[in-house]
């Protein structure tokens, strides 16, 4: 029954801890002075004999250990004896805070209380899809000037204004999601003005924004530090917003478009001015089901640079483009095509003859692509090491185990290919 | 392949690869300092860690030698406990103490990827549990005095979060 409510109490004990930490430091500084503690000092110093094995090891790996549970854990595992309370306190556990797995029963005073205890360890936060957090919860994070990485996505308590008071506090923000929140164009005039560190920006799904918000990242402060931008589903971005984008964005490494079916061959081109850009590794374009070989030879011929692309689901794209994409992105490594249900043997071909550097590729449900697409990638792409051919009718079994031998995963089957794909 | 032998803390030898070895960054420091070459007899010696912890280290080596580096720890990345391969799963079906033993010999040893899962393993056997089930789990007496448990239940926030 004990353990039972001292759980209960768990994580606002381990916060109490915390400036029970910070009252330890104040006491040494005052030994070293030779002052005298005063009783309520020496009663929390107490830390008992430590017998068993976990308190016994290195503090080191017992805070390895407790690195791999969560807060709530934690903060039970800071009622069960005093040694393990005392390990709690190492700054390292709480430097992530992670509410996600407790989203519905987080409040504002939950998150201030524990925020204003671990404030200055306070690294990673992530409140994704935490619906009771508002104003109070927001005030304090601003005040976590340490703060690097912060989750916001699927917050409903954050708007414009909540945005500004975080972003204006934190300074040092390397990595910023904002996915599925209601921010707008005021929202992200607010990130280009103070994010200046910001590599790391998702705004997916959030469709209250328009062109004009972009074109603030993309001329702002900050807009030569993004090197990873997650657009996904905003449909409301039209050719020019993507073109002032491609053109003031001009560091992005990698760059998510999925889910995206108005993403089409205009709004390509507008984005081939990314190809000013050499450093450009990595797009997934998943289910952009407007765009054409037109569109995606005009990207391709100005991002030559490509390493990773996922085209999965594009079902517009035919063999032509993919043979553009070769002689283009001649280093290629990683590509989905899966769902690209126009491709034959011959995209493979061109593939195979060109993209040497190619490890992994995913060919799921193009049921046109026969055996032959197998030993054109034997000879040509002797570095693969991932093939995924599923849902593909055209390849025979003994085929695929022949390529087994060659190339280290390969996920083969035959079945038809599943409703969801959305071939019918 | 070249193979090389280890002396346990009880005086036991063990010849095994030098592949194997190496995985253990203390060892393969160790033939570096020393200008360990393949006619060299002498056993390395390992003063921590006895013969019955020792066949077990080399087990685990032995299986996983060929796999890449473990990656470094990234203050970034979430720390996952689910991803434990069924052998090792199996490999530490063990009591605590030879768990302990060995988390304190790869540590020794400096075997990252032993040090990982073992702790992983620890840490599953403590999420999820209250603190009366952690106490009864490792053996550890409750050493608070009911004042202090007092002053604990007195905070009142967290009961949102349970």
């Amino acid at each position: 029954m004990r353990g039972e409510d001292c759980a209960e109490e768990g994580v606002g004990d381990a916060c109490d801890h915390i400036t029970l930490m910070a009252n330890r430091e104040v006491a040494a500084v005052k030994l070293t002075r030779g002052e005298n503690m005063d009783e309520d000092e020496a009663f929390s110093q107490g830390n008992g004999e430590a017998c068993d094995e976990i308190s016994r090891l290195d503090r080191s790996i017992a805070v390895k250990i407790f690195s791999y549970v969560d807060i709530a854990d934690l903060a039970r595992c800071a009622c069960v004896c005093r040694s393990w309370k005392v390990i709690m306190q190492a700054s390292s556990l709480w430097s992530r805070l992670d509410f996600y797995k407790v989203k519905h029963r987080v409040t504002d005073k939950v998150t201030t209380k524990l925020m204003a205890k671990c404030r200055p360890y306070l690294i990673h936060l992530n409140l994704r899809a935490c619906p009771l957090i508002s104003e109070p919860t927001f005030t304090t994070i601003s005040e976590c000037r340490n703060l690097q990485d912060v989750n916001f996505s699927e917050c409903k308590g954050l708007n414009d204004e909540t945005l500004k008071t975080v972003v204006k506090g934190c300074k040092i923000l390397l990595y910023l999601n904002v996915s599925h929140t209601g921010i707008t164009d005021s929202g992200l005039r607010t990130i280009s003005k103070y994010c200046q560190n910001v590599q790391y920006l998702s705004i997916a799904f959030c469709k209250r924004f328009s062109d004009r918000g972009l074109s603030y990242l993309a001329t702002g402060k900050n807009n030569k530090k993004l090197e990873y931008v997650d657009m996904s589903g905003c449909l409301q971005i039209t050719p020019l917003g993507f073109k002032n984008f491609a053109n003031g964005c001009v560091n992005v490494q990698q760059l998510y478009l999925n889910e995206f079916p108005t993403l089409n061959d205009e709004c390509m081109l507008g984005l081939s001015a990314l190809g000013n850009n050499i450093r450009l590794r990595d797009v997934t374009l998943s289910e952009c089901t407007s765009i054409t070989d037109l569109g995606l030879q005009k990207f391709t011929q100005q991002c030559k640079e490509l390493e990773r692309l996922d085209l999965s689901h594009c079902m517009l794209i035919t063999d032509g483009a993919i043979k553009n994409l070769a002689f283009c992105c001649r280093n290629l490594n990683v590509l989905n095509l899966a769902g690209c249900k126009l491709l034959t043997d011959s995209s493979v071909q061109y593939l195979s003859g060109v993209c040497h550097y190619l490890t992994w590729l995913d060919l799921s449900g193009c049921y046109l692509v026969t055996n032959k697409a197998l030993s054109y990638l034997k000879k040509g792409c002797k570095k693969m090491n991932t093939l995924i051919i599923k849902y593909c009718k055209g390849i025979q079994k003994p085929a695929a185990q022949k390529i087994m031998k060659h190339i280290r995963n390969v996920e083969y089957n035959n079945d038809e290919v599943p409703y969801y794909f959305g071939y019918y | 392949m070249p193979q090389i032998k280890l002396q346990s803390s009880d005086g036991e030898s063990f010849e095994i690869d030098l592949e194997v070895a190496r995985q253990s960054v203390t060892i393969k420091t160790m033939l570096e300092d020393l200008g360990w070459d393949e006619s060299d007899d002498d056993p390395v010696p390992l003063p921590n860690v006895n013969a019955a912890i020792l066949k077990k280290v080399v087990q685990w080596a032995t299986f996983h030698k060929d796999d890449p580096p473990p990656p470094e720890d990234d203050e970034n990345k979430e720390k996952r406990t689910d991803d434990i391969c069924t052998w090792d799963a199996e490999f530490l079906k063990v009591d605590q103490g030879t768990l302990f033993e060995l988390i304190l010999a790869a540590n020794y040893l400096d075997i990252k990827g032993l040090l990982d899962v073992t702790c992983k393993t620890v840490a599953n056997m403590i999420k999820g549990k209250s603190p009366e089930e952690i106490r009864k789990t490792f053996n550890i007496k409750n050493d608070f005095t009911p004042a202090e448990e007092e002053q604990m239940m007195s905070c009142n926030c967290s009961a949102t979060m349970e």
